[in-house]
């Protein structure tokens, strides 16, 4: 029978949103999000957390927290800064045991799973250090393999950096074309279905730009009176939200090189190797040290954060995407440095490798964190510019 | 609770205050006994009626904004027969007031209601249906001091008074919730304890111990921190000073 609710529920979710929405919400309220709407109705008693962030004034125009709809959107809306968790009376050991962080971490691996494309790919959250692991193990086989193949060994006679001379430059843009099209495709699908979910209504230019603002400088990672967020401790610090700038901005850079990089070669007919002072590889080489830096940083804070942030099967998830991306700056600066020598193809191989993990695992592992909140951020955006229909009357 | 003061009292301190006067907060009866915190606070005492055991009212539940109103609520259902109490509602009155912690006792009929609330349908039925008589026409709006008030009851509600006839219907059970009593130690504007009339050279008292120097009755948002913060710091100076006085006294003695 399992094997034929799968079958359903992948051509439910083949077939659109309309479909999906009905499969969601009969399944109810989980017991994850059940401890939320527990802690959102203490919460929504007290309010002493409104200055925090968005989740605590998104909850304020709420009586109630019986939508699945709502849960999530709350759930995607709390960066686990932690700051409630700490400035809370309620917290444990007070028998109302209130952790908003963490009931909210464990709603939002629910919402990642549940809006996965295609849904049955939604257990690879479940697990997903295993799912990167093998992810990580099949792109490094795949690479070292081809790469075999294609000259017969790994260490050669030095190429002067010409990566075409062991993988033409089609062969890899069609490989990582269709792999990155597919995760955008996705993700895409996931996002849009839990948007029409949360039916946030028609996004004014005033609230696309307060939400632009708000992921591009992670507005809510700063504790509200922008001293930062907590870590291990009551301390306030900005270090998470310095390193989770690094490695996105990192990222982002590396991003543009290549997209740089994919001009050159199209439009300008330039083809690689790049000088290092070319406009490619001066981006990828200080984004690739943001995301060296930046990952670093963010494992270092992972492995001291509080055990009571979050929820603690999913740091093999958080670690193993971390862990991933800085591999992928790694092995990137370690081909460019080592690019005009005999092992740039055994280099060469290791970097796609771990690429490819990557955007294999884009879909189906931390990284969704980002377009979920992002969708939760546009939301609260025009949430706040509609009038609330509730007046409960001074404080 | 109240254990430090106890200790004190035995040992001769001078006490002020009126043992029946405090901060006292009308709160969820079904809150926790220690450490309910602001959260059980029931907001919707000046949107409806307010029954005693009795199912009788008690007290003009509309005299100002509820906000305002906290310590003296607390304090009239402590003075109530089992300090209990019951805020009655309405459906029009959800979404007028701050969400309650406990869900609301619900029912579609006002006997059903009072049979879930434990109180005499009868005697409940009669106090509203009096309380809906005396409600005069006017234009309802919780955000001021509107015109709605009764005529001819006993208490009067002055205003916010709409009558109370549209299921379905919810009721809170209200207890005081106490913050801190305003009996306490007597101390002078060094926070220094006294014994017989004469204050001690080395003993200090500062927070709830003391709270009732300052405050005789009804209270001001943020004054008990305030009091706590004022005197904690005179105290602690005043502390570290009798320590500093009795070691050079003592280094003295031994030269």
């Amino acid at each position: 029978m399992q094997s034929l609710e799968s079958l359903t529920r992948e051509a439910q979710g083949l077939a659109g949103a309309t479909e999906h929405s009905i499969t969601w919400h009969s399944k109810g309220l989980s017991a994850n999000e059940s401890e939320v709407a527990r802690q959102m109705q203490i919460c929504n008693a007290c309010r002493y957390c409104e200055g925090f962030c968005a989740v605590f004034p998104a909850m304020a125009r709420r009586l109630q927290f019986d939508s699945k709809a709502d849960l999530n959107y709350l759930a995607n809306l709390c960066h686990n800064c932690g700051a409630c968790l700490h400035a809370c009376q309620y917290a444990p050991p007070h028998e109302f045991a209130v952790n908003v962080p963490q009931a909210m971490a464990k709603v939002r691996l629910e919402t990642y799973t549940d809006f996965a494309w295609p849904a049955a790919m939604g257990s690879l959250y479940k697990n997903n250090g295993l799912t990167v692991s093998l992810a990580t193990a099949f792109g490094l086989a795949l690479f070292l393999v081809l790469t075999l193949l294609v000259t017969g060994k790994l260490v050669h006679e030095p190429l002067a950096g010409n990566f075409y001379a062991v993988f033409p430059h089609n062969t890899l843009a069609l490989m990582f074309g269709a792999v990155f099209g597919f995760s955008i495709l996705a993700l895409g699908i996931g996002v849009t279905r839990f948007w029409k979910e949360i039916t946030p209504g028609a996004a004014s230019a005033a609230a696309l730009g307060e939400a632009t603002h708000n992921v591009l400088g992670m507005k809510y990672l700063d504790g509200g009176h922008g001293q930062g967020c907590n870590d291990e401790d009551d301390r306030f610090t900005l270090r998470r939200r310095r390193f989770h700038h690094l490695t996105f901005y990192g990222f982002m850079l590396c991003f543009a090189a290549t997209s740089v990089a994919t001009l050159y070669h199209y439009v300008l007919g330039l083809q690689a190797p790049y000088a290092y002072t070319s406009l490619p590889v001066i981006l990828g080489t200080v984004g690739g040290i943001g995301l060296l830096i930046g990952p670093a940083g963010l494992l270092w804070l992972n492995l001291r954060r509080s055990p009571l942030h979050g929820d603690a099967a999913q740091k093999p998830m958080d670690r193993a995407f971390i862990v991933l991306l800085f591999a992928v700056s790694l092995t990137g600066l370690a081909l460019l440095v080592w690019r005009d020598t005999s092992y740039m193809a055994l280099w060469l191989a290791i970097h796609l490798g771990v690429v490819m993990a990557l955007f294999l695992t884009l879909p189906y592992g931390k990284f969704a964190h980002g377009i979920y909140r992002t969708a939760a951020l546009l939301k609260w955006s025009i949430e706040k510019r509609q009038p609330n229909k509730l007046a409960l009357g001074g404080d | 609770m109240g254990v430090v003061l106890k200790v004190m009292m035995r040992a001769g301190a001078d006490t002020m205050g009126d043992p029946t006067q405090a901060h006292c907060v009308a709160i969820d009866a079904r809150s926790p006994l220690y450490d309910g915190g602001i959260c059980t606070r029931i907001d919707a005492v000046s949107l409806g009626i307010v029954v005693n055991r009795e199912a009788k009212r008690f007290y003009d539940e509309g005299e100002d904004f509820w906000p305002k109103r906290y310590a003296l609520w607390g304090r009239l259902v402590a003075l109530q027969p089992g300090q209990i109490a019951y805020s009655i509602i309405d459906v029009k009155s959800v979404g007028r007031f701050m969400p309650a912690v406990f869900e609301n006792i619900k029912a579609d009929t006002l006997p059903e209601l009072a049979g879930k609330l434990g109180l005499d349908p009868d005697v409940f039925m009669q106090t509203i249906n009096e309380f809906n008589a005396a409600c005069q026409p006017g234009t309802f709006n919780h955000t001021i001091q509107d015109d709605c008030h009764t005529k001819g009851l006993t208490p009067e509600k002055t205003h916010w008074a709409l009558p109370i006839e549209k299921g379905p219907f919810f009721g809170y059970p209200v207890r005081p919730g106490v913050t801190f009593t305003y009996f306490g130690l007597t101390t002078d504007e060094k926070a220094s304890v006294f014994f017989d009339g004469k204050a001690s050279p080395n003993l200090f008292a500062a927070g709830e111990i003391n709270a009732g120097n300052v405050l005789g009755k009804g209270y001001t948002a943020g004054v008990g921190m305030s009091i706590g913060t004022a005197f904690g710091r005179i105290a602690g100076t005043q502390a570290a000073l009798a320590a500093q006085k009795i070691k050079e006294g003592s280094s003295h003695a031994i030269a």
